[in-house]
Formats: structure tokens, sequence, C-alpha cells
């Protein structure tokens, strides 16, 4: 019964762990598509200022992607520990 | 777990190695780094700022070249007028002097033809007095024979000639 | 590390098939060693000193002593790596049959690397520095030319654009910290020496730096700084019984470094385990189907692998600049002095 149990917990862990990251990456899979498409646009607006907003993007989605990273740790977190 | 806890050992030699490289490079690698980036920034707004400066410069200067250009243009047209002028004029001055030296020319002319026709008219008279008394005296002699009629006319010749003179 | 698997495998088929167990290879890689392994025998490593201080002083020996579970007696201590339990794979001091932790500065495989990527960074600067004493204005060409490159694109677009006036006082320790963290991340990708320690995937690392930044914001923040953290321009009910603002303010202080740490350290630790366990696939592969399944993924992982590396140098760059910004950014935020209120 006990080992059931252990088995259980461990196996709602794996589950809980892995719902966790893909909800996290759905997230970020979302901003970072926002942030693609209103720069894509910016830039078929304006072409001379594509090198500006390319690092701009490139900026943000390296914030939005760390945000969606910690999540990541914290499934990792659950799952070994 | 341990890949999310920190080893004491690696914070202290991180420490250590950050301040280490840290003091190297702030001491010997960024002041001359930095100085000369921001050295040649400064250079090379400077340059720009010159060569507007100088794009400037040039195109005033061609500006100013032209200008003078046509100053010395128009110049050139205004001698050109006043030498056709001044040579108008020295032609007619000239005719004129010309016309004068002419005139005072025949005048001396016609004295010395006068003078000419005088000398002439005197020296003709003389020969012609000479010629004609000659042939007065021949005449006289082929057809006077007698005394009287020479005395006659020789009066009368003197008469004339001092009613002449 | 292909042939460091296969190294492995060779072991686990003389056994009765185990499995190539994913885990333990992971945290292997990802984590820190007493020995430097070379480069195609993983399982046979370059000792590094063991600098321990235990319970009376400093010991200092080689790890080549207490390798395989061997206790090595020093005076009157002896040490041991345990193979299980809390301390595992760490050098452990057995005092009355307990295991004691010592204070533990050993120079391990990432402290070695740490040095590597130290004198790296020397030398590259130092070339520049020399280029400039031989050359005064002209701008260097070739590798030189690359770094001071970089440095340029740092300083004007991050470091000036930020901080304006005070960007002379902050760029030497914003610089050092963009090459840093570069080239660490760099190094981790190289396979061999002097490359192949995973520094940035390691959570000391990233929150020492994390810390270094939180230091330099703070302390040369301006007291106008200071003032609207404690005493915010907000309405009195906000501050006064009951400072919510101040510790919204102050957690905020705390925050800022932690986000730091782990997006640097999640970053990093995430290229790396995905491309060992796209590497790993072959080997679990090949131990489940035999080998024309693992043949078939052998094309698969290789060329994911690849890819994966190749974002990965990408990330490298992509994080060191996000560090720096945000480094610059709250450096900005504390400096900052004050608006005369117009009425």
């Amino acid at each position: 019964m006990l080992s059931m149990i252990l088995v259980a917990v461990e196996a709602l862990l794996g589950l809980g762990a892995s719902f966790g990251a893909a909800l996290a990456v759905i997230g970020a899979g979302l901003g970072i598509g926002k942030i693609g498409s209103s720069a894509m646009e910016a830039i078929a607006r304006q072409p001379e200022a594509a090198g500006d907003i390319r690092s701009n993007m490139i900026v943000i989605a390296a914030l939005i992607e760390g945000v969606a990273l910690f999540a990541v740790i914290v499934c990792v977190l659950a799952l070994f520990v | 777990m341990e890949l999310f806890t920190p080893g004491f050992g690696l914070v202290f030699w991180m420490f250590v190695s950050f301040a280490v490289l840290f003091f190297i490079l702030w001491k010997y690698a960024w002041p001359m780094i930095l100085d000369i980036v921001d050295k040649r920034a400064d250079l090379i707004d400077k340059g720009v700022e010159y060569a507007q400066n100088a794009k400037e410069q040039l195109d005033n200067a061609q500006l100013a070249a032209d200008n003078l250009l046509n100053e010395a243009r128009r110049k050139e047209a205004d001698i050109l007028r006043e030498a056709e002028s001044l040579k108008t004029k020295i032609i007619e001055d000239a005719r004129a002097e010309a016309k004068e030296q002419a005139k005072k020319e025949t005048e001396a002319a016609k004295l010395s033809i006068e003078q000419a026709k005088k000398e002439a008219e005197l020296s003709i008279r003389d020969e012609v007095g000479a010629i004609a008394l000659s042939i007065a005296e021949k005449v006289v002699r082929e057809r006077m024979s007698d005394d009287k009629a020479q005395t006659k006319l020789v009066n009368t010749l003197i008469d004339e000639i001092e009613n002449q003179n | 590390m292909a042939l460091g698997y296969s190294d492995q495998m060779h072991h686990s088929a003389t056994e009765t098939q185990t499995k190539v167990d994913p885990k333990e290879i992971i945290f292997e890689h990802l984590g820190d060693a007493y020995g430097w392994e070379l480069p195609f025998a993983h399982h046979r490593r370059i000792p590094l000193p063991v600098i321990v201080y235990g319970t009376d002083g400093f010991h200092v020996f080689s790890s080549s002593r207490v390798t395989d579970g061997e206790q090595f007696q020093d005076g009157n201590a002896t040490f041991v790596i345990p193979a299980e339990g809390d301390y595992k794979g760490k050098v452990v001091e057995i005092v009355d049959g307990q295991q004691v932790k010592p204070y533990d500065i050993s120079i391990t495989k990432n402290v070695l690397a740490l040095f590597i990527t130290i004198a790296i960074v020397v030398m590259c600067s130092m070339s520049l520095v020399k280029w400039y004493k031989k050359n005064g204005n002209k701008a260097p060409r070739g590798f030189t030319g690359a770094f001071e490159s970089l440095v340029v694109f740092i300083y004007d677009g991050v470091i000036k654009a930020t901080l304006k006036q005070d960007a002379r006082r902050f760029a030497p320790y914003l610089l050092t910290i963009f090459f840093f963290i570069f080239m660490m991340n760099l190094l981790g990708l190289i396979v061999i020496f002097p490359g192949g320690a995973n520094l940035t995937g390691n959570i000391a690392v990233t929150m020492t730096l994390a810390i270094m930044t939180f230091l330099v914001t703070n302390i040369f923040g301006t007291k106008h700084y200071w003032k609207d953290i404690f005493w915010p321009d907000v309405p009195m009910w906000l501050k006064c019984p009951l400072p919510i603002m101040p510790m919204i303010e102050l957690f905020g202080i705390f925050t800022k470094p932690a986000a730091l740490t782990i997006r640097l350290f999640a970053n990093m630790m995430g290229g790396h385990m995905i491309v060992i366990v796209l590497t790993l696939l072959i080997f679990i592969f090949a131990g489940v189907g035999g080998m024309v399944v693992g043949g078939a993924t052998v094309v698969v992982s290789v060329a994911f692998s690849i890819f994966m590396l190749l974002i990965d140098v990408l990330v490298s760059f992509i994080q060191a600049y996000v560090f720096t910004m945000l480094s610059t950014i709250f450096i900005s935020l504390a400096q900052e002095h004050g608006h005369e209120v117009t009425e």
C-alpha cells in the first residue's frame, strides 16, 4: 500500500512538473509571438528602422524567456526535490 | 538538489577571481581603451564637422569666384566699349587735324603759288619787256627813218609807262 | 562527448544490459568535479588539488587520493568522497564516524575553468592595449579589431545610451561583466580543454555575478534613490501605519538580482541540457531497439544537436548582452538625482 502511494506520488510529481513546464512554454510562445508580430509590422511600416527594431525585439524576447525559465526551474525543483 | 544549491567553494573562488579580473582590467586595460574610443569618436566628429565646414567654404569660394568672373566680364565689356569710342574719337581727331593741316598747306601752297606767280610775272615782265623793247627797237628802226617820228613815239611810250606805274 | 558516452556504454554493455542512466550522466556533465577529465577517456581524470578547511585547519591534497571511495588520512583527519547520501560526490571529513562537511574551497574543474576564462579575457584586453600603445588612434584589425568593435558596441550602444554622464565611471565594471559572461558562455560550449566546463550553468557563478551587480547598484546609489525606496512619493496611507510601499520597494531591490541570476543560469543550463539529452537519445534508443534504431537516431540527433549548439552560441551572446543591459539600467535607475516639482 505504501509503495503504491509512493509510486502514485512520484507519478503525480512527474505529471505536475511536465504540465507546469508545458504551460510556461505556452505563455512564452504567446508572448514572443506577439512581440515578433508587432516587430514585423513595424518593420513593414518603416524599413529603415529595421536594425533598431530587430535589436529591441531580441532583447525583449530574452526577458520574456527569463520569466518562462523561472517556471521551468520551479518545475524541475518539484520533480527532483 | 545539488544543481540548485550554490557550492561554497565556487562562490568563494568566483568572488576572488572576479575581483582579480576587475582589478587588472580596471587598472591597465579599460582606462586606455575607453580613452582612445572616446578620442576616436571625438576625432570622427571633428573630422565630420571639418569636412562640412570645408564644403561650405568651398561652396562660398565657388560663389565668390563666379561673382568675380561676372564682374570681370562686365568690366571687359565696358573697357571694350570705351576703347571703341576712344578709337572713333581718335580717328575723328586725327581726321580733323589732318584737315586743318591740309588747309594750312593748301594756303601755304596758295601763297607760294602767288609768290611764284608774282615772281614769274616779274621775270616774265622783264623778259617780255626786253623782248618787246628789242622787237620794238627793231621795228622802230625799220619803220622810223626820221627822227621826228622817233621822238614822238618815245614820248608817248614814256607817258604810257608813267601812267602804268 | 559522444566517445565518452561510448565509454560508458562499453562499461554498461559488459554488465548485463543495464540501461544508460540519463539522469546520472546529465548531472555529471552539468555539475562539478574534483578532477578534469581527459578528452576522450571520460573516466580518467587529471586530479586537481583539494583544499579543505576541516575541524583542524587547512588540508591540501591531490584529489587522486580520494578517488573511487578511498579514504585519505592527512594528519588527524580522514577524508573521503561518499558515494551515497547527502554529501554524495563531495569531500567530507569523517569525525567520530559522522560525516562532516568542511569548508571546501578546492580547485575544482569549474574553478580551473574560471581561471582559464580570466586568463583569456585579460589576454584579449591586453592585446588591444598593446595595439593602442603601438598605433595610437588607428583602428585595429583582425581579432583585436573584433574585440574592439564589441567594446564599442557595448559602450556606445548600451552604457553611454543609458547612463549618459556617469558612463565613464561605471563602464569598467559593466564591460568586465559583459566579457566575462560572454567568454564563460562560449567556453562552456567547447567540448574539450580549455572549454567543456559548464560555468554559467552553475547557480553559484550566476548568483555571485548578480550579487556583485546588486552591490554596485546599491553602494553607488544616490541619496534620492534611497529616499525613494523608504519614503516614496505616494499618498500617506500607503506609507505610515503599515509601510506597504517601502516593503514592496525593498522587495523589488532583491528580486531584480534574483531575476538576473535565474535568467542567465536557466538559459545556459537549459541549452546544455538539451544538447546532452539529444546526444543521449542515441544511446537510449540503441539500448532499447538495437543498432538499427540507434543508427537512425544518430542522424536526427546529430542534426538537432548542431542546431541547438548554434542557437546556444547566439544565446550566449544575447544573455551576456541582456545581463549587461539590465545591470546598466539598474545602475542608471539608482543614479537618479531627482527633479524639482514644478507647481
